[in-house]
């Protein structure tokens, strides 16, 4: 890796204003998440005197139902929220990825059975098939959280990285690779994937975003034994348990949790922008 | 003509597929579905003897626990086939009649709420495409891609928040205002047109951004195309240009995504409908998963999964009658 | 015949330069072009890919697309049109009334989703009121003119015709409303060659019949020998050369028509005379200085690498923008 292989991408994400600010977003997250937690310390402590206190300097945010800091719930928050999501992506991905490669490369047989499963499961509701995994499926697990989040969202991906590898795969220099007498798989990865990265990258970020979605969603309904700062159960807590949405000073403790998903997202879509323009090879000279 | 056979054929595997996926997800669940049942039925009071409860648990699924699993599977094939679901543990009742119940109003919104964001979405992305390289199209693009990104039911949380607590406009859950008896009357449509317009407003402002974007890149690149050129040379109207030529081959290509969101005609969003307390089928898909009313849950699911299959099909079917160039076979 | 048209030309070309204004930089796709083109003639326009004459063509009917502008110049219609201030309705039904276009590779000129028939209903009614009986029959009588079958035509969707019919389809198109004037931009290129022989054939035969002026747009030398009376040679936006088919061919006086001449084989010819122009089509972001032919010309003179030769009139009806005319050939 060479300082140019840094430089370039970056360049590339200066340039582009909503990159750049995507990228700020999350940076900020990460940041969030990781350092979050050592300099605000959680107290889960209730304290009835701050039940719903409104936003002061002490409580930017305010308290919840119980009297705890928004703003660190929230910090603590990101962690479940990051990891899941991300973990999720890139198992969506991975799996999409695979299933799209061997199907569009092999062709044949293995393209046909492998199309008929794909054609299934996208077809099948996908939030719905994510609350009935989630319910039947108690888990705490993150890694297990991913799986299910990413049980019907891997198909749309392998079907579009079986077009691409489909168009890619007559291209004479995959030829060549043939006529060299270089092993299928050995193409797959060496020769096929890298153009692909592009369209990979971009996917990822999109599919974390529809995992964004969904776990919230399943947390939200109340279906995952919850981590008790995750986003969406701060949502379910502040809406269908504690009631808050019907209090009118306890806005904050609605919002917050509602401007920082769309945060999230926002940055992620802004993001995606940036990869975009990463890959494109004539924006990077 | 073959390659309806090939589509229905597939629609026909993916419901098989869908059946059978349902009949083992219940054993996904730790220990014995029966116990489970019978503990639940005695728990709520709805068996008062254990052997009321094993009777009770027994008719909650159309199978008999006892059998071999593959006779499980065929009874269970034969009861979905005869429209036999199970019961919900909660109440008891089938859960056909639960769906006959709540299915028309969801899809009453859904609808409403599908073919506001598309019209709306449309004539925002055609608008937007004429008015490129200007400064309020790079504006709206970017406002439009923020709210494209919002999830409905934040949206849902947002208005019912600020529409029915802090501004108490609209009336807070139900699919009508239960004082009032149902019929044609003008009190009870007007009851149902106010209950119904927070959650087709939470769909619609999310979803009318991403219609608007994919047809305003559609619109864009077909502005671009000879044809249109061929038509201003023409001296065709401006009206049937942007109509017959734009509008028609930009939307095209949408259909296909018109029927990707048969899925949420049926099924709606649990979230929005949860948060509006709306009678529709899920709502009563959230309440079955926190209730851990497994065979409602499955029920409800297979159902729905049935429903979107066959209705994709139907919409492919209509599609290559849609578009001229489409030629049927893959 | 009134005194309109008695006019001797049909569009007077004078001075006129388009621009196109793009992000990084502005080319002019057009210099300082003047041209008549004489009623019920037949001019050809021959240049590259480049040279401007696609543009000089959408200048005739005021269809230069939107980063493209009108620097100077106007162009006048039958003598007292001027078209490029024409504007909203009066340009609308001037355009295809007056002055129809075929457009380079007619393969994506139909709006794909409607039929021939209705796409010509279209045309028909958006100018003028006629029953549809009445237009259908005109229809049939161009499509037959084309040697087209006028029902299979007009029920079937453009994808369904082969590239050569559509071709065809838009030609007959285009005489729907009785144009004074009909541009095509390469209506041969990207068709077998039968199918160029009936495209050929069938100008020469609208010509007779119609009394219609044509402009024919192309890069191909051999084309204009069959159809038209005069050729404008265009390179780099600006115009060479103008005189008659004949002297084109047998007298070029300007190296660039020289060029050309040399550099089509012949089928009957030695092969070896044949003859490429040296060098490469000009960089439209970098026009050389002086004369834009200069770099590539066995002529040229320090005067041609300094100023732009005029287009000036070498002979009665002759135009030529070269200081070494007389030495060519």
């Amino acid at each position: 890796m060479e300082l140019e292989d840094i430089m370039g991408p970056l360049h590339v994400l200066v340039e582009n204003k909503r990159a750049l600010a995507g990228s700020l977003i999350l940076l900020g997250f990460i940041l969030m998440a990781l350092f979050g937690p050592m300099i605000f310390p959680l107290d889960m402590n209730p304290k009835f005197s701050l039940v719903y206190a409104p936003p002061s300097f002490e409580h930017p945010l305010g308290c919840d139902y119980i009297g705890v800091d928004i703003l660190t719930e929230i910090i603590w928050g990101a962690k479940d929220v990051l990891t899941i999501v991300a973990i999720a992506g890139i198992i969506t991905v991975v799996l999409g990825s695979i299933v799209g490669l061997v199907a569009g490369y092999f062709g044949g047989i293995v393209d046909l059975l492998l199309n008929t499963l794909v054609d299934i499961v996208l077809t099948i509701p996908g939030l719905p098939l994510v609350i009935v995994l989630a319910g039947l499926i108690q888990t705490r697990d993150p890694v297990s959280i991913g799986l299910i989040l990413s049980a019907g969202a891997w198909a749309g991906l392998a079907r579009e990285m079986r077009s691409q590898v489909l168009s890619i795969k007559e291209r004479d220099f995959i030829e060549a690779s043939r006529a060299i007498g270089i092993g299928r798989l050995s193409i797959i990865f060496s020769d096929v994937l890298p153009i692909l990265m592009p369209f990979v990258g971009i996917s990822f970020l999109f599919a974390v975003v529809q995992s964004l979605y969904a776990s919230v969603a399943l947390f939200f309904i109340g279906v995952l034994p919850f981590s008790t700062v995750h986003w969406g159960t701060m949502l379910n807590i502040a809406i269908q348990v504690s009631g808050a949405i019907f209090v009118p000073y306890a806005r904050h403790y609605v919002i917050a949790p509602v401007i920082f998903i769309i945060l999230l997202q926002v940055g992620l879509i802004l993001f995606s922008y940036g990869v975009e323009d990463i890959f494109n090879p004539r924006l990077r000279t | 003509m073959k390659w309806i056979y090939r589509r229905a054929l597939l629609a026909l595997l993916s419901i098989i597929f869908t059946v059978v996926l349902t009949f083992f997800l219940i054993r996904l669940m730790p220990g014995n579905p029966m116990d489970y049942y019978i503990q639940i039925l005695m728990r709520t009071g709805r068996a008062r003897t254990r052997e009321e409860a094993i009777e009770r648990a027994k008719s909650l699924m159309p199978v008999n626990m006892n059998d071999p699993i593959w006779k499980q599977l065929i009874d269970y094939i034969v009861g979905v086939m005869h429209g036999d679901f199970g019961r919900s543990i909660s109440s008891f009742t089938p859960v056909s009649e639960i769906i006959v119940k709540s299915l028309p109003w969801t899809v009453f919104i859904s609808s409403v709420a599908l073919t506001l964001s598309f019209t709306i979405g449309t004539v925002i992305g055609l608008v937007l495409a004429y008015k490129r390289g200007t400064t309020f199209e790079g504006f709206s693009v970017a406002a439009l891609t923020i709210f494209g990104a919002i999830p409905s039911y934040i949206m849902a949380v947002l208005l019912f928040f600020l529409l029915t607590i802090i501004y108490p406009i609209f009336p807070m859950n139900g699919g009508y205002d239960s004082l009032i008896p149902v019929g044609f009357t003008f009190a009870f449509i007007a009851s149902v047109i106010t209950h119904a317009v927070l959650p087709v407003a939470s769909y619609v402002l999310t979803d009318f951004a991403g219609w608007a974007l994919g047809i305003r890149a559609m619109a864009t690149t077909v502005l671009g195309e000879d044809y249109v050129t061929v038509a201003k040379a023409r001296g065709l109207k401006e009206s049937t240009i942007v109509t017959n030529y734009v509008g028609r081959n930009s939307i095209l290509p949408q259909f296909t995504g018109l029927a990707l969101s048969i899925g949420f005609l049926v099924g709606g969003s649990p979230l929005v409908e949860t948060i509006f307390t709306y009678p529709g089928i899920g709502r009563f898909f959230a309440a079955a998963v926190s209730a851990r009313d497994y065979p409602l849950l499955q029920g409800l699911f297979l159902v729905l999964s049935i429903t979107v299959i066959s209705a994709n099909l139907i919409a492919d079917v209509l599609y290559t009658r849609l578009d001229p160039r489409v030629k049927v076979g893959d | 015949m009134s005194l309109q048209e008695q006019c001797p030309n049909i569009y007077d070309i004078d001075n006129l330069t388009v621009e196109y204004v793009l992000r990084t930089a502005s080319v002019k796709a057009v210099t300082d072009v003047s041209l008549d083109i004489s009623n019920a003639g037949a001019i050809g326009i021959v240049g590259e890919s480049g040279s401007g004459k696609t543009t000089l063509a959408l200048s005739l009917l005021n269809l230069i697309p939107t980063p493209g502008k009108i620097v100077s110049g106007k162009v006048i219609f039958n003598g007292n049109k001027d078209v490029l201030s024409m504007k909203g309705e009066e340009l609308r039904q001037f355009r295809w009334k007056q002055v129809a276009m075929v457009f380079q590779g007619a393969l994506n000129s139909f709006n794909p989703v409607l039929r021939i028939g209705e796409q010509t209903l279209e045309t028909l009614t958006g100018h003028e009121t006629i029953s549809k009986d009445k237009a259908l029959e005109r229809a049939s009588v161009l499509l037959k003119l084309v040697r087209l079958d006028p029902e299979r035509t007009m029920k079937s969707f453009p994808h369904e015709l082969s590239g050569g019919m559509r071709q065809r389809a838009m030609i007959a198109m285009s005489l729907l409303l009785d144009p004074r004037v009909l541009i095509l931009d390469e209506p041969t290129t990207a068709l077998d060659v039968m199918s160029q022989k009936y495209i050929l054939n069938i100008l020469s035969e609208l010509r007779k019949r119609l009394g219609v002026t044509i402009i024919l747009l192309t890069h191909d030398l051999a084309i204009c020998a069959e159809v038209v009376d005069q050729i404008a040679v265009m390179y780099a936006g600006r115009i060479m050369e103008m005189a008659k088919t004949e002297d084109i061919f047998l007298r070029p006086k300007h190296p660039y028509s020289l060029g050309l001449m040399q550099a089509t084989p012949s089928v009957f010819g030695d092969v070896k005379k044949y003859k490429p122009i040296p060098g490469s089509p000009p960089d439209m972001f970098n026009i050389p200085k002086g004369c834009p032919f200069n770099p590539r010309c066995q002529y040229a003179t320090d005067a041609c690498r300094e100023t732009n030769p005029p287009l000036e009139e070498i002979s009665k009806g002759r135009l030529a923008a070269c200081y070494r005319w007389r030495d060519v050939g």
